[in-house]
């Protein structure tokens, strides 16, 4: 009798022992708390911060966090933004000024490492301030050559008005003359 | 005229000289007129500015792109509209380099063309109408970068029925005794595809980004296009001519960063 | 020049008018014969293409536009020996003016057809002026180009005036058909007072005229290729230089046309040794001028060798082109200068030689421009290649060959030497006194 309890005492502790082990092996799952805040500087744009949690609560801390941000660009892609990684309190975050205003869908992605599974989280938020936007390179002297361009023409315009005036003139000049002043010399 | 300039038509004048004159005058007040055929389903309405970046750490010099190139605007052999240039630099050491059209934003091209058939449209592309252009040749000689090619016999016979006529936004197939050029596939963007030579390219060497947007793709990766830059010192091909290129390279294997 | 000498110039310098000997005739047919080759060979181009020329992707421009280039350059002699002249009122032009003025008309014309021949699209060509863009250097050309056809010929018509009156007069019976001609071009000339003032105006502001606008002609040409970012082309003095070398090279075959017509026409009495001479020293000294601007461009652009302009000198000094170089700089600019300045005998003869080479010295340094800046490596690994087919050598013989044509049968119409332009030189001045002529120079001939 006290053979079989001390054999079930010691089988159930066995197990107790290989069920804690394989608890510990076992991968935690994690979630990423993901929020959007105006940055301290308004020309940062937002703080993208996150935190990344164990389902018990307990904080990942050196955890390499990716961020996105979902566009349309021949499809629906993510845009790479890049990284930021958490600190002991499982707190991380990313400043990000956009390039456009309005809404922007940010993702925040962990790749998972031992014991902590790959987690995920978005968010959306209107951005009110942006990078400047794009301005194609403006043409120097823009305004200046069109005024050259004016000055040529009226020059053109001149030397064939003085080119008409030689012709006309002289043609006309020529037939007066001979009507005027009758035959003179020995030309005629 | 200088100045980033969709297509002008100008007055007519009576002999050549007066009518340059008139256009002076006219010159002023450029008359704009959309593209003469916009492709019919439009996908992509987002305001775009189209950049390309070219990653030379990359290109191995397969040369996909140009061949895809050639197939998507029914070119001849000769005609490399994106160009591969094998080049040994200093060191003696060998790297690819392809060459599009520049899309320049103070583009030579555009301004010695006398017809205005080279024209740029509203998502920065430069375009030529081969309706229009007179085939002197003038922007060929001032390209800086021999982006251009003229088509000096009949172009081949195309593999496939054409479903519409030509148009700058697709200029297949190209007309006899005018000029072509890289056209950053415009036909393809518009229809929310990737360039052809973009979407060729295996070594995924190749971004097409949008400058508004500031983001780029080479269909399997996005980053946000400034970043993308200045992370790995992006330069512009002879940017010292003001050209203002719209073509971006990533040098990696020691290429010296200017034109030799 | 009394009464007699002047009968004999009259007589001499409308003698060719409507007279069809021989060897007119045998002229007229080969010239012909090379002009339809010519032509024959532009309409095969115009049925297939520029594909059929050696023109490629790399070097987009060569024989036809060095050909616009060389011959508009060629017609500046006609802008420079009678405007110049006119203006300087040097008294010994006055049997040149005109062979002058025609010869610029001549190679104007022919000159100008050229950037049509160089068109992939020369149907599309009169649509330049509907779709203008002013900021093209090619609406710029055509601008310049035509202001200077027109002005050409207005300066080219306005001293013929009086002499269609003269021509009218002396003809007598060879005036039959081209009478009524002569009659309403003539403008009822009888050469009053008040018609000899009127005509004053209007040629002096012709003469004044035609300088700047041949000048703005071949800066515009220049401009062709300095807008252009290609190391060759890129230079700030190519504007000059083109405009020295249009000089140069017009004097060049001015010289060379009037001492063929000298001959031809019989006219040695009054086209003598010493015209010559004057014209030799206006070329020698457009010569050296050209020189000076040659090498100031090649100083500046060697010293600094620029990763641009170094593909294209090494070429040129030392490369591929260097024969064509230094046969253009050595037996074209400064050997014939040597030989035109020279004192000593056959002032004509070797005129005429200096010019021939100067003619051609120009032709290969617009070639040694055009191409070597075409075909050097803009994306620098890969140099471009050029070789003529036919169809650009037959149409450049043939539109060389055009110019002669025009001339004989121009003055077949048109007396060669203007009769009213010395009467004005005599009567201005009645006791001539030998002005500038160095005591070597005689009045004789070769």
């Amino acid at each position: 009798m006290i053979r079989r309890v001390a054999l079930s005492i010691s089988i159930s502790v066995i197990a107790m022992l290989l069920l804690s082990t394989a608890a510990v092996a076992v991968t935690q799952k994690a979630t990423i708390q993901l929020s959007v805040v105006a940055a301290e500087k308004l020309e940062q744009g937002y703080a993208v911060t996150v935190r990344v949690r164990t389902d018990d609560g307990k904080p990942v801390n050196d955890a390499t966090i990716r961020f996105y941000e979902s566009v349309d660009l021949f499809g629906a892609r993510e845009m790479s933004l890049g990284s930021a990684t958490t600190d002991g309190q499982g707190q991380a975050t990313f400043l990000y000024l956009p390039a456009q205003l309005g809404s922007h869908q940010i993702v925040a992605r962990f790749a998972g490492r031992d014991q902590v599974a790959a987690a995920e989280a978005e968010t959306t938020f209107e951005a009110s301030v942006a990078a400047p936007s794009y301005q194609p390179e403006t043409v120097a002297l823009s305004g200046f050559t069109q005024v050259v361009t004016v000055a040529v023409g009226i020059v053109v315009l001149t030397v064939w008005a003085l080119i008409a005036f030689a012709l006309i003139s002289t043609a006309r000049g020529v037939r007066r003359g001979a009507r005027d002043l009758g035959p003179k010399g020995d030309l005629a | 005229m200088a100045g980033p300039v969709s297509r002008r038509q100008v007055l007519i004048g009576g002999g050549l000289g007066a009518s340059a004159i008139v256009a002076a005058a006219a010159g002023m007040a450029p008359i704009r007129f959309e593209a003469a055929a916009e492709s019919e389903h439009v996908h992509d309405e987002k305001p775009r500015q189209w950049a390309m970046v070219i990653d030379l750490r990359k290109c191995d010099g397969c040369k996909k792109c140009t061949e895809a190139c050639q197939a998507e605007h029914e070119l001849p052999q000769s005609f490399e509209w994106i160009k591969v240039f094998q080049v040994q630099d200093k060191q003696g050491r060998m790297y690819n380099m392809p060459r599009p059209c520049f899309q320049c934003e103070n583009a030579p091209c555009l301004k010695v063309c006398p017809v205005a058939a080279t024209f740029r449209v509203k998502d920065g592309v430069v375009l030529v109408d081969q309706d229009k252009c007179i085939g002197c040749r003038m922007c060929m000689a001032a390209c800086p970068y021999g982006a251009r090619y003229f088509n000096y016999n009949e172009p081949p016979k195309p593999t496939h029925p054409f479903q519409h006529k030509a148009t700058p936004e697709h200029p297949v197939p190209q007309q006899k005794g005018t000029v072509g050029k890289c056209m950053f596939c415009v036909h393809r963007t518009a229809d929310g595809q990737l360039p052809a030579c973009v979407e060729a390219c295996g070594m995924e060497a190749i971004w097409l980004g949008d400058l508004v947007e500031d983001v780029a793709t080479n269909g399997h990766e996005t980053v946000r296009l400034s970043q993308f830059l200045t992370d790995n010192d992006a330069f512009r091909y002879k940017e010292d001519l003001g050209t203002a290129p719209r073509v971006y390279y990533i040098a990696g294997h020691g290429q010296l960063l200017d034109t030799v | 020049m009394d009464r007699l000498a002047r009968a004999r110039y009259v007589e001499r310098a409308v003698w060719p008018i409507g007279r069809g000997d021989r060897n007119f005739w045998i002229s007229v047919a080969i010239l012909s014969l090379a002009v339809l080759a010519g032509v024959y060979a532009w309409i095969y181009q115009l049925r297939n293409g520029l594909g059929v020329t050696g023109l490629n992707q790399k070097v987009s421009w060569g024989f036809y536009i060095i050909n616009c280039v060389f011959f508009i350059g060629i017609s500046y002699g006609g802008a420079m020996t009678s405007a110049i002249l006119r203006l300087t009122n040097a008294k010994w032009r006055a049997p040149l003016t005109r062979i002058a003025e025609a010869t610029a008309v001549a190679a104007l014309v022919v000159g100008a057809v050229y950037p049509i021949i160089d068109l992939g699209r020369p149907d599309r060509f009169l649509t330049i002026p509907l779709y203008a863009q002013v900021g093209s250097p090619i609406v710029w050309d055509l601008v310049a180009i035509s202001t200077y056809i027109v002005a050409s010929f207005v300066f080219l018509y306005l001293p013929l005036i009086p002499d269609f009156a003269v021509a009218l007069a002396a003809l007598g019976d060879r005036s039959r058909f081209l009478g009524p001609l002569y009659r309403s071009l003539s403008l009822g000339w009888r050469g009053t007072p008040a018609q000899e003032k009127a005509l004053r105006r209007g040629v002096g502001i012709m003469a004044i005229l035609i300088i700047p606008l041949a000048v703005s002609v071949h800066s515009v040409l220049a401009l062709l290729f300095a807008v252009t970012a290609r190391g060759g082309w890129h230079s700030t003095i190519f504007a000059p230089l083109f405009v020295l070398a249009a000089m140069l090279s017009g004097v060049a075959a001015v010289i060379l046309v009037v001492g063929a017509l000298r001959r031809v026409y019989g006219l040695q009495e009054f086209i003598a040794a010493k015209h010559f001479r004057y014209l030799s020293y206006l070329l020698v000294a457009l010569g050296v001028g050209y020189l000076y601007f040659m090498v100031s461009e090649y100083v500046t652009e060697g010293y600094l060798l620029e990763s641009t302009t170094t593909p294209v000198l090494e070429a040129i000094f030392t490369g591929a082109y260097a024969p064509a170089f230094w046969a253009f700089s050595v037996g074209g600019l400064i050997f014939p200068l040597i030989l035109a300045v020279a004192p000593g005998r056959f002032p004509i003869g070797r005129a005429c030689i200096a010019s021939v080479l100067v003619v051609a010295g120009m032709w290969l340094k617009r070639f040694l421009i055009v191409v070597p800046g075409m075909a050097e490596p803009i994306m620098p690994w890969d140099w471009g290649r050029y070789s003529p087919t036919w169809v650009e050598i037959t149409i450049t013989i043939g539109s060389a060959a055009a110019i002669p044509l025009i001339l004989i049968i121009f003055f077949r119409f048109f007396p060669v030497m203007s009769v009213h332009e010395m009467d004005e030189v005599e009567s201005a001045e009645p006791n001539p006194q030998p002005r500038l002529q160095p005591a070597y120079v005689g009045g004789g001939d070769d």
